[in-house]
């Protein structure tokens, strides 16, 4: 038949729906990046290159470590995606500028094999791979891993240590502006605080990144840090002060964030935001950790399948 | 690449059209196996070609005068055109194919058997306290029930009435978009907030009535009910569609190959793109435009390739997307990758029945699965078990 002798056109045939609102995983991670851009230029611009060594550091060891995994696990590369980048710079913006190469190699491979690969990559890691990696470096080697005894060449102090040793009048000598911008202490993309959150509220405004974990852990930091400062008003400072230290923003925004260790459901994502955030002033009045953020974070994660639990009845039931 | 809009008002239309006159028609069956006609014989438009043995749908008809090429399992293949055969019947110009049949004074029965010979299927018009009529496009870019609404209230109102012998209701309702001055004699018309997804019948239903449950309620499209009125008007069979393409409304004979459809409608598919038989999210994408328009389609859709990202087998990344969009308020990720991994009970543990299969899931997914897809092969794999565990106990018995 004439049928056959010409080529049938071939259509795509997919299952419903066929529009796509256009946001894809690398779409979003690259999102992800630019919004972290603020924070790691005013980094470099407080640490000189250092910051960005240790920055560059983290990164390309994330990308090569992941890629090994995919090899080695036989599977497709997944390093295209630009998550692995993502995880490397976060954990960067945790270490101090000055951290040793190794620590640096350490903490972003052991991000990436234990905090995502290990669990068959992204999706499935039960919690966040920057602060994972964090976690067993900070652990493992407590000098190395900690600003206060590794930037040593700068005027910049830390408010958290200040407060945890020395008491709220040495903490009083940051003003809240400095804090704002990120004229203290600490990690060294995670204290540039209106940077971070320049980059938070542009990824809100995009839809990329959903306001209910943010605005719950935020408001968790501030309504744990008003009940101290009312209860004990001579030893514990503002609410503001919690919310301007540490790494209380750039965790509100990119570390609790984290897609697949954070709850999907919206009472869900509240009951998690306000559980790490009040978590974190807990462990920085009670505990031995000056800033307690990141273990807030991993802490808040562990009870995420009962967050998730937290969800609205189905249409039509009873 | 343009941001899709999910507006139920789609604006003017346009009058509706005729659909095209195809040499070839290919009517498709849908379980029809009482096949009346052998091939090589010739058929009129109303004669009955397929029967279907369930008393609930309606048999199909050829829509055009011609010979019978090919007959299979899936289609009916008339190609047209071919002088009038008059196999006892006498060749009067200007004669009736079939005799038209009067739905005047039936009884509900009666009724409903002579609407299943006319090609309706009954199912749609169950007995209930309410019945609804949805007035609203059932898709983006679907302005079927607009323009019916605007242009043929009298067939539809004709519908209707046939629709109230057969529903019984005590209150008529009509679904309207808020600001639309729509009205059909008979029905209160109430408006609804023309935003996809809330054309879902139990979207409408929970709008008009309240209540997120369909008991009681008997919910009617317009395409429905102007496929009633013109059966009461003409008293043939049914053997025509209304759908939207590329913008306009066409009255399109069933059977009719999707090209014939396109090309009236001056749209050329590119290779790789999608075409749908329906709206763009709850369409179904055919693979070859031979394919001929089903009793029912109310859109024919044209996706192009490179206007969205391609469907991957990448994994969740729980992300949520999909919980916070779903109005059936469950979590699609979750039931997707239940599914995916064969726990079907899980998946019911967690509502998968609830789905309306608004296809909004897959809209949003970052990872681009197809969500709707897994949790359609969910619903179906446990409907089987169900069915497979009734089978076993009626043996035990």
């Amino acid at each position: 038949m004439a049928k056959e002798a010409t080529a049938p056109t071939l259509y795509t045939v997919a299952a419903p729906p066929h529009w796509h609102c256009g946001r894809t995983v690398t779409g979003v991670m690259q999102q992800y990046i630019l919004a972290l851009v603020p924070a790691a230029v005013m980094a470099v611009v407080y640490y000189g290159l250092p910051a960005l060594r240790v920055m560059a550091l983290s990164c390309a060891t994330a990308v090569a470590v992941e890629a090994l995994c995919c090899r080695v696990m036989d599977r497709e590369s997944s390093v295209d995606d630009f998550h692995a980048v993502l995880v490397g710079l976060l954990l960067a913006f945790l270490l101090p500028a000055m951290a040793p190469w190794w620590l640096v190699v350490m903490g972003s491979a052991l991000a990436i094999i234990i905090g995502k690969m290990f669990f068959g990559g992204l999706g499935g890691n039960p919690l966040c791979p920057a602060v994972v990696g964090w976690a067993i470096v900070a652990l493992s080697w407590k000098t190395q891993a900690d600003p206060d005894a590794m930037v040593l060449s700068t005027m910049l102090v830390n408010p958290l240590t200040q407060l945890k040793y020395l008491g709220l009048e040495a903490a009083g000598q940051v003003s809240l502006t400095d804090m704002l911008l990120g004229r203290q202490l600490g990690g060294l993309g995670a204290t540039q605080v209106l940077a971070l959150f320049a980059g938070g509220f542009y990824l809100i405004s995009r839809g990329l990144l959903r306001c209910y974990v943010p605005l719950a852990f935020l408001a968790g930091v501030l309504l744990a840090g008003l009940a101290f400062s009312l209860a004990d008003p001579g030893a514990q400072p503002g609410p503001l002060f919690h919310l301007f230290t540490g790494s209380v923003v750039l965790a509100a925004f990119f570390l609790a964030t984290d897609p697949s260790s954070s709850p999907v459901t919206r009472p869900g994502m509240v009951a998690f935001g306000l559980t790490a955030g009040v978590m974190t002033v807990l462990i920085r009045v009670y505990g031995i950790y000056p800033d307690g953020t990141p273990f807030a974070v991993l802490f808040a994660a562990l009870f995420t399948p009962v967050f998730d639990l937290l969800r609205p009845k189905p249409f039509g039931a009873r | 690449m343009t941001k899709p809009t999910f507006s139920l008002l789609t604006g003017d239309s346009g009058p509706v059209q005729a659909g095209p006159e195809s040499g070839v028609v290919r009517i498709p069956l849908r379980g029809h196996s009482t096949k009346t006609i052998k091939k090589k014989e010739a058929v009129n438009p109303g004669t009955l070609v397929a029967g279907h043995p369930g008393p609930s749908v309606g048999d199909a008809h050829s829509p055009v005068r011609g010979v019978v090429t090919d007959i299979n399992d899936f289609e009916i293949v008339i190609t047209a055109g071919t002088p009038r055969p008059t196999p006892g019947r006498p060749a009067e110009p200007g004669a009736p194919d079939v005799e038209p049949v009067s739905l005047d004074g039936l009884s509900r029965d009666d009724l409903k058997k002579a609407l299943k010979g006319l090609g309706v299927s009954p199912s749609a018009f169950l007995k209930a306290p309410t019945l609804i009529v949805n007035g609203l496009n059932p898709e983006p870019g679907t302005g079927v029930a607009e323009v019916l609404l605007a242009q043929c209230k009298a067939t539809l109102e004709k519908g209707l009435s046939v629709a109230q012998r057969l529903v019984e209701p005590a209150t008529v309702l009509l679904a309207v978009p808020a600001g639309s001055s729509a009205t059909l004699a008979a029905c209160t018309a109430k408006p609804v907030a023309p935003v996809y997804p809330n054309s879902l019948d139990p979207l409408v239903v929970k709008a008009l009535t309240g209540k997120e449950s369909m008991g009681g309620v008997t919910v009617v499209s317009v395409m429905d009910l102007y496929g009633l009125g013109r059966v009461a008007e003409t008293g043939l069979p049914l053997t025509e569609t209304v759908l939207t393409v590329g913008g306009k409304a066409l009255v399109v004979k069933v059977g009719t190959p999707l090209a014939d459809v396109l090309e009236l409608a001056g749209i050329a598919p590119a290779p790789g793109d999608r075409v749908v038989a329906g709206g763009p999210l709850r369409g179904q994408a055919v693979a070859a435009l031979d394919r001929g328009v089903a009793k029912g389609d109310y859109a024919l859709t044209v996706v192009p390739e490179a206007a969205f990202p391609p469907v991957t087998d990448k994994a969740c990344i729980n992300c949520g997307e999909c919980a916070l969009v779903c109005p059936s308020r469950i979590l699609p990720g979750f039931v997707s990758r239940f599914v995916e991994f064969k726990m079907f009970d899980k998946a019911k543990d967690y509502h998968i029945e609830a789905c309306m299969e608004c296809g909004l899931c897959g809209y949003v997914c970052t990872a681009r699965r197809p969500l709707l897809q897994f949790i359609r092969l969910g619903k179906q794999t446990l409907e089987l078990q169900a069915s497979a565990l009734t089978a076993c106990r009626l043996q035990g018995e």
